[in-house]
C-alpha cells in the first residue's frame, strides 16, 4: 500500500528510469519505420522522392485516411466495422446515379454523406439493440451492401462533372485537393478524439463499458453515434474517390476494410478498445501508402503487395500486444519499487 | 434493549418522527430470472444520517445499491426522494437529483487517468482561442489534486492510466469522485475501505465523518463491523433480500449485529 515512507524513494531512481522509459514509449515507432522506408525506397528508386510522386502518395492515401479516422473511433470503442468497403461502393454508386440524374454535385454529396451516416447508424443500432458482435453484424453488412449495390445499381457510371473531379483530382498550389480534405478531416478528428467528451467517452466505453454505464454515460446511444460517424467518413471518402476515378463502379472499395483496419491497428489503436490515436492512424496510413507506392516503383507484383499487407496486419497486432505488456510490466515494477 | 420484546423494525421510531426522510425505499423488489435478489426492501435514510447496511454475501446489498444508484430498475415498489416519488431514468438522473455512488468494483475506466475518471460523464469544457470547445484538462487536474488532498491520499502522479495504480490509489479515486458534486445530499459507498491498508482505512472513515459533519447523509455498505460502529448512526441488516432489522448503533452491540446477520433475532 501507499506507505508514507515511500515518498523519498520515488523521487530517486525509480522516477529517473520512469522518465527515460516514458520518452521511448511515447514516440510512435512508426515514425522510425517510415524513416527507414524512405531511406530504403530512395536507394532503390530515383523517382520516389520526386515532389510529384510524394504528392501522389498523399492523393492515394486520402480516401483510406478519411475512412480510417472513423475506424479509429470504432476500434477504440472496442468495435469493428468490416462494412466500410461495401458502404463506400454503395455510396459511390448512389452518388454517380444522383449526379447522372442531374442532381447538383453539392446536394448529391450531402445526400451521400447522409446515406453513409444512416448505414453506419444502422450497424450501430443492430449491434446495440440486439447485442450482436460487431464483427458479425458488419460482416453481414459487408456482403449485403455489396450485393445490394450490384443488384440495384447495375454497371459502372463514368464521366463526372468538373466540380466533382476537382475534389478528387484537383490541386491547390502543388497540394492535391483530396489530401487537403483528408488532412482537414484529420485535424477535426483529432479535436473530436482528444478534446471533446465524445472522444473521451468513446475510449472509455472501449476500456470499461460497464463502468461508463453506471457513471451515467449513454453507452448504446454513444456507440450508435460512433458507427454513424464512421459512416459519414465513408460518405465523404466516396465523393473523393468518384471524383478521382471520374467514375463509380459497384465493386469500388473491395477489401478496403483490411487495408484500413491494418493501418489503424498499426498506428497504435488497440483492438481490445480503450486506446486510440489519431496521429498513429495518420502514420499507419502513411506507412502502408509509402510501402505500396515503393513497391509499385520497384516493380513488385500486385499480389505480393497483398501478401505483405496481410502479414503487416498480423504483425501490428502482435507488436501492440507485446508493447502493452512491456510498458505495463515496467510501470508496475516502478509502482512496486515506489511503494516498498 | 435486552428484555425489550418489541419488533426490531420499530426501533428507529426513536428518531425524531417530525423529520421526513431524505430517501425512502418502500417494498423494492428485483428478480434476476428465478433469483429474487430483493423481496420487498423498505427503509428510510434521514437527513444528515449515517446508515450502515450490513449483511452476508448474497443477502441483496449490491442489488439495493444498484437500484438506488439507478443502474438497475426495480421490478416493483417505490422510491421517494425528499418526499416525492422518484423514478430515475438512469444513473445520470440519480446523480442530478443529488445522490452520488461509490461502487464496490469502483467503476473505474482503466485506460483513462485519474482526472478523467473523476470527471467521467461530467467533464468540464472550455473554449480554445475563444471559440473551439475543448476539455478543460487543467481544471480537471487541479480539482482532482484538491479532492485527493482533501481525503489526504497522495498519488505520485495523477496523469497515468488508473490500470497502473495500486488498489488503494484506485479506491481513493473512486472516493474522490463522489466528493466532486456540489449538490450531493446522499453518498452511497459500497465497501469504501475494502482494498485499503490500516492507515488509509482510517483516512476514509474520517472522510465519512467529515461529510457527516457537513450535513450530508451517507449510506455505507461494509463488512467491517468495527468501522460500522465507529461511524454509523443506524444499522440496517439485510438478509435474504429483505431488511431483517434496522437498529440504532448505540442501542446494540457488535455481537447483536452479528447475530442479526446470521439470521437470529435480538433477545
Amino acid at each position: 500500500m501507499m506507505s508514507l515512507k515511500s515518498k523519498a524513494n520515488d523521487t530517486g531512481m525509480a522516477k529517473q528510469k520512469g522518465s527515460q522509459a516514458s520518452l521511448l514509449d511515447k514516440i510512435n515507432p512508426l515514425i522510425i519505420v517510415i524513416v527507414f522506408l524512405y531511406i530504403g525506397i530512395t536507394l532503390l528508386s530515383d523517382r520516389f522522392l520526386d515532389i510529384g510522386n510524394q504528392m501522389n502518395i498523399l492523393r492515394q492515401v486520402a480516401v483510406y485516411l478519411i475512412i480510417a479516422l472513423g475506424m479509429t473511433f470504432v476500434i477504440a470503442s472496442r468495435g469493428i466495422d468490416l462494412s466500410v468497403g461495401s458502404n463506400l461502393g454503395l455510396c459511390a454508386m448512389v452518388l454517380g446515379t444522383l449526379i447522372e440524374a442531374g442532381t447538383p454535385v453539392a446536394i448529391a454529396m450531402v445526400l451521400v454523406v447522409g446515406l453513409g451516416t444512416l448505414i453506419g447508424a444502422f450497424n450501430g443500432l443492430v449491434i446495440t439493440r440486439f447485442r450482436i458482435n460487431p464483427l458479425i453484424v458488419t460482416l453481414g453488412m459487408l456482403v449485403a451492401l455489396r450485393g445490394a449495390t450490384h443488384f440495384f445499381m447495375g454497371g459502372s457510371i463514368i464521366r463526372m462533372p468538373e466540380s466533382l473531379r476537382f475534389i478528387g483530382q484537383g490541386f491547390i498550389g502543388f497540394v492535391p485537393v483530396p489530401a487537403i480534405i483528408a488532412l482537414t478531416a484529420t485535424a477535426f478528428a483529432y479535436w473530436l478524439f482528444f478534446h471533446t467528451r465524445f472522444g473521451r467517452h468513446t475510449v472509455s466505453i472501449g476500456s470499461n463499458e460497464e463502468a461508463c454505464q453506471v457513471l451515467g454515460i449513454h453507452v448504446n446511444r454513444h456507440k450508435v453515434a460512433v458507427y454513424a460517424f464512421q459512416g459519414a467518413c465513408v460518405g465523404l471518402a466516396a465523393a473523393i474517390i468518384v471524383g478521382r476515378l471520374n467514375a463509380a463502379s459497384p465493386s469500388l472499395g473491395n477489401l478496403y476494410e483490411l487495408h484500413i483496419i491494418a493501418a489503424v491497428v498499426l498506428g497504435g489503436t488497440a483492438l481490445y478498445g480503450g486506446v486510440g490515436t489519431i496521429g498513429g492512424t495518420l502514420l499507419g496510413i502513411l506507412t502502408i501508402g509509402v510501402l505500396e507506392n515503393g513497391m509499385v516503383l520497384i516493380g513488385a507484383d500486385f499480389h505480393l503487395q497483398r501478401v505483405l499487407l496481410g502479414f503487416l496486419l498480423i504483425f501490428a497486432v502482435a507488436y501492440q500486444e507485446h508493447r502493452r505488456r512491456v510498458i505495463d510490466t515496467r510501470a508496475f515494477s516502478r509502482i512496486k519499487e515506489a511503494e516498498e | 434493549m435486552q428484555d425489550d420484546e418489541r419488533d426490531i423494525l420499530g426501533v428507529m421510531d426513536s428518531m425524531d418522527t417530525a423529520v421526513s426522510p431524505l430517501l425512502s425505499l418502500q417494498d423494492l423488489r428485483k428478480s434476476y430470472g428465478a433469483i429474487e435478489a430483493a423481496r420487498g426492501v423498505s427503509f428510510d435514510i434521514f437527513p444528515n444520517e449515517v446508515v450502515a447496511m450490513v449483511g452476508d454475501n448474497g443477502a441483496g446489498k449490491s442489488t439495493i445499491v444498484k437500484m438506488l444508484s439507478g443502474v438497475v430498475k426495480p421490478d416493483g415498489g417505490q422510491l421517494f426522494w425528499q418526499g416525492k416519488p422518484f423514478h430515475p431514468s438512469g444513473p445520470d438522473a440519480v446523480r442530478d437529483a443529488g445522490i452520488e455512488t461509490m461502487f464496490q468494483d469502483l467503476a473505474l475506466v482503466n485506460d483513462v487517468d485519474a482526472p478523467g475518471n473523476l470527471f467521467m460523464g461530467q467533464e468540464p469544457m472550455k473554449r480554445w482561442l475563444g471559440f473551439l470547445p475543448i476539455l478543460d484538462r487543467k481544471k480537471m487536474r487541479l480539482e482532482t489534486e484538491r479532492l485527493l488532498d482533501q481525503i489526504k491520499i497522495k498519488l505520485q502522479s495523477v496523469d497515468r492510466p488508473v490500470r497502473l495504480m495500486s488498489g488503494g490509489q484506485r479506491q481513493a479515486i473512486a472516493i474522490a469522485r463522489i466528493l466532486l458534486s456540489a449538490k450531493a445530499q446522499l453518498m452511497i459507498m459500497d465497501e469504501p475501505t475494502a482494498a485499503l491498508g490500516i492507515q488509509e482505512q482510517a483516512k476514509v472513515l474520517n472522510v465519512i465523518r467529515n461529510l457527516h459533519a457537513q450535513g450530508l447523509s451517507i449510506l455505507v455498505i461494509s463488512h467491517n463491523l468495527e468501522h460500522v460502529f465507529s461511524i454509523a448512526n443506524r444499522i440496517v441488516v439485510v438478509q435474504g433480500g429483505r431488511i431483517a432489522a434496522s437498529v440504532a448503533t448505540d442501542e446494540v452491540s457488535q455481537q447483536d449485529v452479528v447475530q442479526l446477520i446470521m439470521g437470529g433475532r435480538l433477545q
